[in-house]
């Protein structure tokens, strides 16, 4: 027998059926190849072949009998390919609901999913009813409002100051709005969904313009439990502007639709559907209500607003409509931009984000006045002591050192380099205050001669160091070694405390160098974060301490919302690299730095956040060198921050511990330092193992800023607590019901905000992990 | 590199003298002495626990030697920090899992270490990794991630990756032993260029046949030393040691 056979149906090439005998076979076979012409036409050729084959099988009985039985043993093996089953009809919205909705038996003992749809439907149809009368309620003072929100969100901010929340909130708007469409976050939505959203807005702003209530609503004699609403008065201007939404939804619906009609008939279903960027649709909506409030005259209900003839825009609205303007603007051009220059406009944001915290601390924390001279370095104070000379001095002169010693070309160049900065260092000592008491005891020459003397021995240090070793990388570092002594040095004497840090980040910076400054990219971030690192660190600065003789505003200046966004984001960004310290010095196997860090975690771990907060606030200024004085915003900040690094490092530590050993070996055997191996491959990978812990982290941090209330901070949660409810001007509304039903809402929508953007964080990193 | 050329010219790749290494009482290796000359291709076999893969991962400090000395070109291998980095980035390394970066694509793992350690351009990392692909066959799984391949695909890339940094020398640690069967041969094929090429190689393996075609010398190790090494037809087809012969017996 030959498996072959049985893909070769003989019965059909014959022209014969399974019944036919022999006779007929034979028959059959002479017919048929006697109209071929096989020595002409290889098609003959081929089925001549064929056909003989066929012949000797069914002429054959023994084989015939053999054929037979492979083909009905055949017949029974089940096909390789078999149409699947039939579909169900694609489900529709009512039959979506028949099935997952009201299945349940309508008579049987349970009424399974029908019963539990109902109560749902019913405590969902009074809680809308609740919600709606109690926000049409002809009563309601809306008016309260823009006091409560003043008060939520700055809490006694002077109002001729204003200008600059509205600036910070604006830099923040911008900014998002701005990421949101170069990051195209929302991804695009189908023409179609587009419309159903339409639809569906439509008729919920309708349904709202109808619940509107009227005078009294009419009970029709029900149990309160089923009273459906009175129809609406229909005379109140706010149904006209429900109604006005309702026709503009349906209105672009049936413009869309209009838009879309001819490309969709011509190509049928195959055309790849229209789609629009997802953000566009809220953005549009807010320029619609932008230019609204410009241009509608609306009659002003008695006790809402001033009486006033012009737009609302004039009124109280008017910077929300320039903020939503901005908003707009800046999505726009986000989008244009986006597709000419991808890559450099991110970084710009990434950068922008990172300065706009020193910037808005800036903007909203300086003295009232501001004194723009001084900023700038043209009033009273040096150019050098000015925000503007010292950030500008540090960051050309620190950059270009970073920029020429990260890369070392040649080393008359590092060695050149190294002269440059022992030559400053000699000269600063000119501009220093005289050495401790000490030193011209011990070394009994005058005090100028005694830094000049130091200066000079690093500096020739510096040089003769940068020329003698060999290896330009080693003699990279061996400036940075000498620049952290100086650094400690800095720390021993008396002078700016600004100076102090930045010497020492300098020297980091410069220690940092031969590890990560091998390419022009390494390079460029490093000036860069050296930059960012200098702007931080002169901002926060003139916030917080009262040694750079520049006035401040006290913290009780800021309150509300600015205060809880500050503590929230300022916590949680300041521990994330001090938590990735604090993991890896868990890890590490240097005894010293183990026993640092391990000793570090528990302790914080092992006290409540409370303590620490007052610890910041209040004690902390007893540890510190006399005259310096930190803000106790500042103070918060910190113990906030230090507090999350702990439980920060601990998570962290456990995505470290999920890496395979083999991970670390790779990257040491293709030649990575222990640095390196540690920041490319091991960090990466742990952080990405951990992020949904993290985000748990970060909310919880976001969460626990509230408690600053117990210190006297008066953040978002403790005006709407006890402030705005105790109000007994008749300006202020709000019991403390509402107030919490509010704050709710507020830190549901940044939590939620929080786990969605961790969620599209880790599709996007997620794709390595497969 | 030619004055590089001109110090390592008389001395051989490797020299190991009394190489003694211990895992607590465990004697990992007792008392290993070789020499492998430069272009030479060294496979190494012998039973699980002999010290093989040990002895290998001394060459390039992965473990540290407790006892005797390892010179790898002309670099006596010390815990002097520098001296190990030095020598890693004339040492390739293969692993028997792969080791690949999963958060990095195929080109990514591949340029991470010129990049970085060789200060090289991202542009010029990239030609090099990708012509590398072209040599272990797989150019078109250059931005896919080391999840999405096959095991044999992977440790190709895992090849690719440690010649990125122009090694002079290649340790491969069971490259083979973590693959399905119908993989093992792309990836010897890959090692068997590779060794025909004139660069100096050490293969820790199980894979007789292919220490037969391509070894200069085979070496046995059990219980931590050499027990026999030779040209594998000496080695194969005339054993001297008896543990060779028990050993060659159980598994040809």
């Amino acid at each position: 027998m030959n498996p072959a056979w049985l893909r070769k149906d003989f019965y059909r090439l014959l022209e014969v059926d399974e019944n036919a005998d022999q006779a007929a076979v034979e028959e059959s076979y002479r017919r048929l190849i006697g109209e071929l012409r096989p020595e002409t036409s290889p098609d003959d050729a081929l089925r001549y072949s064929l056909l003989t084959e066929a012949y000797s099988v069914l002429a054959d009985s023994a084989r015939r009998e053999e054929y037979d039985r492979m083909r009905a043993a055949d017949a029974e093996k089940p096909a390789a390919y078999a149409p699947p089953p039939p579909q169900a009809p694609r489900s529709g919205p009512w039959r979506w609901m028949r099935e997952n909705l009201f299945d349940g038996e309508w008579w049987g003992p349970i009424a399974g999913n029908t019963a539990l749809t109902l109560a749902v439907a019913l405590i969902g149809l009074n809680l809308s009813r609740f919600i709606t009368s109690y926000l049409f309620d002809p009563g309601r003072k809306w008016s309260a409002l823009t006091y409560n929100m003043k008060l939520l969100m700055v809490q006694a901010f002077p109002q001729d100051d204003m200008i600059r929340i509205w600036l910070s909130i604006g830099i923040l708007a911008v900014l998002a709005v701005w990421s949101l469409a170069s990051w195209e976050i929302g991804g695009r939505l189908p023409l179609t969904t587009l419309m159903r959203r339409l639809r569906f807005g439509g008729g919920l702003l309708a349904v709202a313009a109808v619940m509107h209530h009227g005078a009294g609503a009419r009970t029709f004699g029900l149990p309160p439990v089923l009273q459906i609403d009175a129809p609406a008065d229909w005379s109140s201007p706010r149904v006209s502007v429900f109604l006005v939404g309702a026709a503009a939804a349906v209105g672009s619906h049936l413009l869309i639709k209009l838009i879309r009609r001819p490309g969709a008939a011509a190509d049928g279903e195959d055309t790849p559907e229209r789609s629009v960027p997802a953000l566009a649709l809220p953005v549009i909506i807010m320029a619609a209500v932008s230019v609204f409030l410009w241009t509608a005259r609306l009659p002003v209900p008695e006790g809402q607003f001033e009486e006033t003839t012009g737009p609302i825009a004039a009124t109280t609205a008017r910077p929300w409509t320039i903020l939503f303007a901005a908003t707009v603007a800046a999505y726009f051009l986000g989008l244009l931009i986006q597709r000419r220059y991808p890559q450099p406009l991110r970084r710009f944001l990434l950068i922008a984000w990172f300065t706009s915290y020193p910037v808005i601390i800036m903007i909203i924390q300086r003295k009232p006045i501001l004194h723009w001279m001084d900023i700038l370095g043209f009033g009273e104070t040096s150019f050098f002591a000015s925000d503007l000379g010292t950030v500008l001095t540090f960051v050309i002169l620190g950059g270009a050192a970073i920029w020429v010693l990260a890369l070392p070309r040649s080393k008359a160049v590092v060695t050149g380099a190294a002269a440059g900065i022992g030559l400053l260092i000699l000269a600063s000592t000119f501009i220093m205050e005289d050495p401790p008491a000490w030193l011209t005891t011990l070394v009994p020459i005058g005090g100028l001669a005694i830094d000049l003397l130091l200066g000079g021995l690093i500096a020739a240090a510096l040089t003769a160091g940068a020329w003698l070793v060999a290896d330009r990388y080693e003699s990279v570092r061996l400036i940075g070694s000498v620049l952290m002594l100086v650094a400690v040095m800095v720390w021993l004497r008396p002078m700016p405390f600004l100076f102090r840090v930045l010497t020492t980040v300098f020297a980091l910076a410069v220690l940092l160098c031969p590890t990560f400054g091998g390419t022009p990219t390494g390079r460029r971030n490093l000036v860069a974060g050296w930059g960012i690192a200098v702007l931080v660190v002169v901002s926060a600065f003139r916030l917080g301490i009262a040694e750079t003789g520049l006035e401040y505003q006290s913290t009780t200046f800021l309150g509300g919302f600015n205060l809880t966004i500050l503590l929230a984001f300022g916590g949680i960004a300041l521990s994330f690299p001090l938590g990735v310290i604090l993991a890896l010095g868990r890890t590490s196997s240097m005894p010293i730095f183990r026993l640092v860090c391990t000793g570090y975690i528990e302790l914080v771990r092992s006290v409540p956040l409370i303590t620490w907060l007052f610890f910041g606030a209040s004690m902390l200024v007893a540890f510190l060198p006399q005259g310096v004085e930190f803000d106790e915003l500042v103070g918060v900040i910190g113990a906030l921050a230090l507090f999350n690094s702990a439980y920060l490092a601990e998570t962290i530590r456990g995505g470290l511990q999920s890496i395979n050993r083999g991970q670390y070996e790779a990257a040491r055997a293709v030649g990575l330092s222990t640095v390196q191996s540690t920041s490319l491959v091991i960090m990466p990978q742990a952080l990405r193992a951990v992020i949904p812990a993290l985000v748990g982290q970060v909310i919880v941090s976001f969460k626990d800023t509230s408690l600053v209330a117990i210190i006297g901070l008066t953040d978002v949660l403790l005006i709407a607590r006890s402030i705005i409810p105790q109000q007994s001007n008749p300006s202020f509304q709000g019991t403390i019901a509402q107030m919490m039903f509010f704050m709710a809402l507020f830190y549901w929508v940044f939590t939620f905000a929080f786990s969605r953007s961790s969620m599209r964080v880790e599709r996007n990193v997620g794709l390595g992990e497969r | 590199m030619t004055a590089d050329a001109t110090k390592t010219a008389g001395t051989p790749a490797i020299i190991c003298e009394n190489v003694g290494k211990w895992f607590g009482d465990f004697a990992a290796l007792r008392g290993v002495s070789c020499t492998i000359e430069h272009g030479e291709v060294v496979v190494v076999i012998g039973p699980s626990g002999s010290g093989k893969s040990t002895f290998i991962r001394c060459i390039n400090h992965l473990e540290n030697h407790q006892q005797g000395r390892i010179v790898v070109d002309g670099i006596e291998l010390t815990n002097d920090l520098r001296n190990i980095d030095a020598i890693r980035r004339e040492v390739g390394m293969v692993f028997q899992q792969f080791n690949l970066f999963p958060h990095l694509t195929v080109l990514g793992n591949i340029t991470l270490a010129p990049i970085w350690v060789r200060n090289q351009t991202r542009t010029q990392a990239e030609e090099t990794a990708m012509s590398l692909l072209e040599r272990v066959g797989i150019p078109e799984q250059a931005n896919k991630y080391p999840g999405q391949l096959s095991g044999g695909q992977q440790q190709r890339v895992a090849i690719a990756r440690a010649l990125a940094m122009n090694p002079k020398i290649m340790l491969f640690d069971e490259p083979t032993s973590a693959l399905d069967p119908e993989m093992i041969k792309e990836v010897l094929d890959v090692i068997k260029e590779l060794a025909r090429s004139d660069m100096t190689t050490i293969v820790v393996s199980h894979e007789m046949g292919f220490a037969r075609e391509v070894a200069d010398r085979v070496m046995f190790f059990d219980y931590g030393s050499i027990v026999e090494e030779g040209t594998p037809e000496h080695f194969f087809t005339n054993p001297q040691n008896e543990r060779t012969k028990l050993f060659l017996s159980q598994i040809l």
